[in-house]
């Protein structure tokens, strides 16, 4: 994962992304015990929203360095590495509030756990809503922090529904 | 009953917090050695037998 933190950390600097944030399973180990995942999923945001094909600058910084595509992800290391553009007001607000972890000395900007939760909450399956539980669980997040930031998404319903669904009142 | 529910779940959430305490990159490190022992399992796993000339066939 030092690989990919490079990696992203040059991209921002040379300008390539304008910032980014570690998300899904890779996110959620940092506030979690380990869980399976078959790749590491990166939110980015890039200059320039507007352009029709938004990763191509991406994939050609990572080919330059000497990666290779492995289906719809990069190979870096032991990492096959998705990248996402930020597609809501949710994921850019996850990108800018992000937090910066530590790989073995390299920073990595990882979403927050609320964040996590709530992006986990907008997607819906049954493998989000266990992200959630296990949010809950480590106390990485409380109810009033997941219910305050899906209220500012227009996400409280369905945060009422899972509180519901699991019992979790 | 419920009391039990309630034990149990308590348990849980306190063996996820102890889980949880370890450094993100050693747990990293272990989510990339358990795939690479997944990949390495579908490897070797043996294929399926081809169907050998069982039925009538076509002259």
């Amino acid at each position: 994962m030092q690989a990919v933190a490079r990696l992203l950390n040059d991209m921002v600097e040379a300008g390539v992304i304008a910032d980014y944030a570690v998300v899904g399973a890779v996110a959620q180990m940092r506030y979690t015990e380990t869980v399976t995942t078959l790749d590491a999923d990166v939110l980015v945001a890039v200059p320039d929203p507007a352009a029709l094909d938004l990763l191509s600058p991406v994939y050609a910084f990572c080919r330059d360095r000497g990666y290779e595509p492995e289906g719809e992800a990069m190979r870096v290391g032991d990492w096959p590495v998705q990248f996402i553009p930020a597609f809501s007001h949710l994921t850019e607000a996850a990108i800018r509030d992000a937090e910066t972890g530590d790989i073995d000395g390299a920073p990595l900007r990882v979403v927050r756990a609320d964040y996590l939760a709530v992006i986990a909450l907008s997607v819906g399956r049954a493998k989000d809503f266990a992200r959630i539980l296990a949010l809950r669980e480590s106390g990485a997040v409380t109810d009033k922090e997941v219910s305050e930031l899906a209220r500012r998404h227009d996400l409280s319903s369905a945060w009422a529904t899972f509180l519901e669904r699991f019992h979790a009142t | 009953m419920r009391l039990d529910i309630h034990a149990m779940l308590e348990r849980q959430a306190a063996w996820q917090r102890s889980r949880a305490d370890r450094p993100w990159a050693e747990k990293l490190r272990e989510c990339a050695s358990a795939r690479r022992g997944l990949v390495s399992l579908k490897k070797s796993a043996p294929t399926p037998r081809q169907k050998t000339s069982d039925g009538p066939t076509e002259s």
